[in-house]
């Protein structure tokens, strides 16, 4: 058997048993996968909303955060403007009238762990909600999410993000497929108790842990998966509600999405190499999720290096035969040279392809991502698995190269 | 339900669903081996028919040059055709290596067809030119594959072009088969790939037909 085959086929098992995991949790969880614990305790919530030159959404997402359901004598909302040159000070000191609970704390700019960090240290919630300026969390969502906590080990809470200006163009429709995908891919990962991270548009915190985990890390671009690896590490669990709504602007233009996704990749192999040590060691968090994040990494890549490199031979191959052709005066291309056998190649191919177009529909079902499920939303969904899916590896390569020149910039 | 047992679960719907293309794989590659391997069994019985014949034609009194070169050429025409398939076969082929054993099987033929016309040449005065194009068949780099699908084509335009008056051999000289390589050292051929017309015109690199066309003895 040739490398390549044998490459070929250890990617495909690999592929396989990780479609094979993800339908097997669904199918075991089907029917609990929006339920979400009831709140036995009346836990005080600080809110955290780090901003900076936010002027376009703040309001909104203060606004949002305002007209949740939870008791607002038990809920504290804090802003904290990580030193804005825009007017998003002056139009949270507006709103500071309107809503009495709204506290702002101007400092001078320091990054989002720093602003967050300080956030807590005020902060009189024994939970902390963390909440971007640019999200929008549904009005019961807090709620849904406080009654994971009534588990004492339980450290962190993520929701289910979705995309609010999807109809901004075709790029940020393709990013709310994905966004959907995600989250319910996260809330089977719950399942085995490995959500890796807790996202930047509302997550739940227990403050007591976090401070005992030294808080925010001030060094990583991304503090949201660095403080869930860190509440793993300490054996503190992490978990998801689908049920639990936030809605945040996602980048309708492919360079401040390109930007975003180097960050977050940057963040995440930051993670790895200060949980390295955790490999096979800590329960879940070393067992399996980062086995799991590091591997998707390398496949990622290795899937496009391979496939690059067969799609280059194969156009070389074939530019050199019909320049040798053309010099030796004969036919450039008969019909003949076509050739389809079925192969085993052929087979995993149309085997993981069917799987990854069906079960990605059965999730947008699931989800009832739109009423109207039509031919344009399975196209959209066919160019989002055939395309879309494919810029990751790029995203990859320079979230890599910037890790290796330590260029830790947002 | 604890659903940490999705781990092991897991694995075994892959290996389940991995076993089954595999043996997919191998059962698709059986049958078309198996196809080949009986047209190989009939090819097989052809050349020691022509053989035989050819030997009885060739001691009579008044020896049968026509019948006995024309036999040969009809067999090289058919194993030409089955060894089209066979590459196209190769090429879809990704498990067992079956298809490459024959493949050397197929050229141990074609080169007792080779030795055939040999010597049928050296006793008929009719002359038909013996064209045999030698290419690389273990691991040929890119360029050498693209040369090669170019002669590949000429030499087929070559012989469509002539029809009978050519009797055209594609032979890889890699397969391990040792009479070729006697051959090779008896003709000096040590350049590769390359199109030797009657063993006496060694042309390599890029020829058109026309170019082809000047070796032959019409």
């Amino acid at each position: 058997m040739e490398f390549v085959t044998i490459v070929y086929l250890a990617f495909m098992f690999i592929a396989l048993y990780m479609f094979s995991f993800f339908i097997i949790l669904t199918f075991r969880n089907r029917q609990s996968l929006s339920l979400y614990p009831s709140p036995n305790t009346n836990f005080f919530i600080t809110v955290l909303i780090p901003a900076h030159n936010e002027e376009k959404s703040i309001e909104s997402t203060i606004n949002h955060v305002m007209q949740s359901d939870y008791p607002q004598n038990k809920l504290e909302v804090i802003v904290l403007n990580d030193g804005s040159s825009d007017n998003t000070s002056a139009i949270v000191k507006n709103l500071l009238k309107k809503y009495p609970g709204l506290k702002l704390i101007d400092k001078e700019n320091s990054g989002k762990a720093d602003s967050l960090n300080l956030g807590i240290k005020k902060a009189k919630g024994e939970l902390i909600a963390v909440v971007d300026s640019d999200s929008f969390p549904a009005p019961e969502s807090l709620k849904k999410l406080t009654g994971f906590f009534d588990n004492p080990k339980m450290g962190a809470v993520t929701s289910f993000v979705t995309v609010r200006n999807k109809n901004d163009n075709f790029f940020a429709k393709i990013q709310s497929l994905e966004y959907v995908i995600l989250g319910w891919s996260r809330k089977l990962l719950d399942f085995v108790d490995s959500v890796y991270v807790t996202n930047g548009p509302l997550s739940l915190y227990r403050k007591s842990f976090i401070m005992e985990v030294g808080g925010f890390d001030r060094s990583t671009v991304t503090e949201d998966i660095d403080i869930t690896w860190n509440l793993l590490n300490h054996d503190y669990k992490t978990a998801m509600c689908l049920d639990a709504n936030v809605s945040t602007i996602a980048p309708s233009k492919f360079k401040s999405w390109f930007k975003q996704r180097t960050r977050w990749g940057l963040g995440g192999l930051q993670a790895i190499q200060k949980y390295r040590k955790m490999f096979f060691r800590k329960g879940m968090f070393g067992a399996f999720i980062l086995p799991f994040v590091s591997l998707s990494i390398i496949l990622s890549i290795a899937t496009f290096i391979f496939s690059t490199y067969l799609i280059l031979r194969a156009i070389l191959i074939r530019f050199l035969t019909i320049t040798y052709s053309v010099s030796a005066n004969t036919t450039i291309f008969a019909l003949q040279d076509i050739n389809f056998y079925p192969s085993v190649i052929i087979f995993y191919f149309v085997v993981l392809f069917t799987l990854s177009i069906s079960y990605s529909w059965y999730i947008l079902k699931a989800i009832k991502y739109e009423e109207n499920l039509n031919l344009k939303k399975f196209l959209t969904l066919l160019f989002y698995i055939l395309v879309y899916l494919t810029l990751y590896p790029l995203v990859w390569f320079v979230s890599i190269y910037r890790f290796l020149k330590k260029d830790y910039k947002w | 339900m604890n659903s940490k047992h999705s781990f092991w679960q897991a694995l075994i719907v892959a290996i389940i669903i991995f076993w089954t293309g595999i043996m997919l794989g191998i059962l698709f590659e059986n049958s078309r081996t198996s196809k080949l391997e009986n047209f190989y069994k009939s090819s097989e019985t052809q050349i020691f028919d022509i053989q035989l014949t050819g030997n009885l034609l060739m001691n009579e009194a008044n020896p049968d040059c026509n019948t006995a070169l024309q036999d040969n050429i009809d067999f090289a025409d058919r194993i030409y055709e089955e060894a089209k398939t066979l590459e196209k076969y190769d090429a879809s082929n990704k498990i067992t290596d079956d298809i490459v054993k024959l493949h050397s099987r197929y050229d141990l033929l074609r080169t007792m067809l080779w030795l055939n016309v040999i010597g049928l040449q050296e006793k008929c005065s009719n002359q038909t030119n013996i064209v045999v194009y030698l290419y690389q068949y273990v691991e040929p780099n890119i360029d050498t594959q693209a040369k090669q699908v170019a002669i590949s084509k000429v030499t087929s335009d070559l012989k469509k072009k002539y029809g009978d008056k050519v009797l055209l051999i594609p032979l890889a000289y890699d397969t391990g088969v040792k009479s070729l390589s006697l051959l090779r050292s008896k003709y000096q051929i040590n350049e590769f790939p390359v199109v030797i017309v009657n063993q006496k015109n060694k042309i390599t690199g890029l020829n058109t037909v026309e170019e082809l066309e000047k070796y032959l003895e019409l």
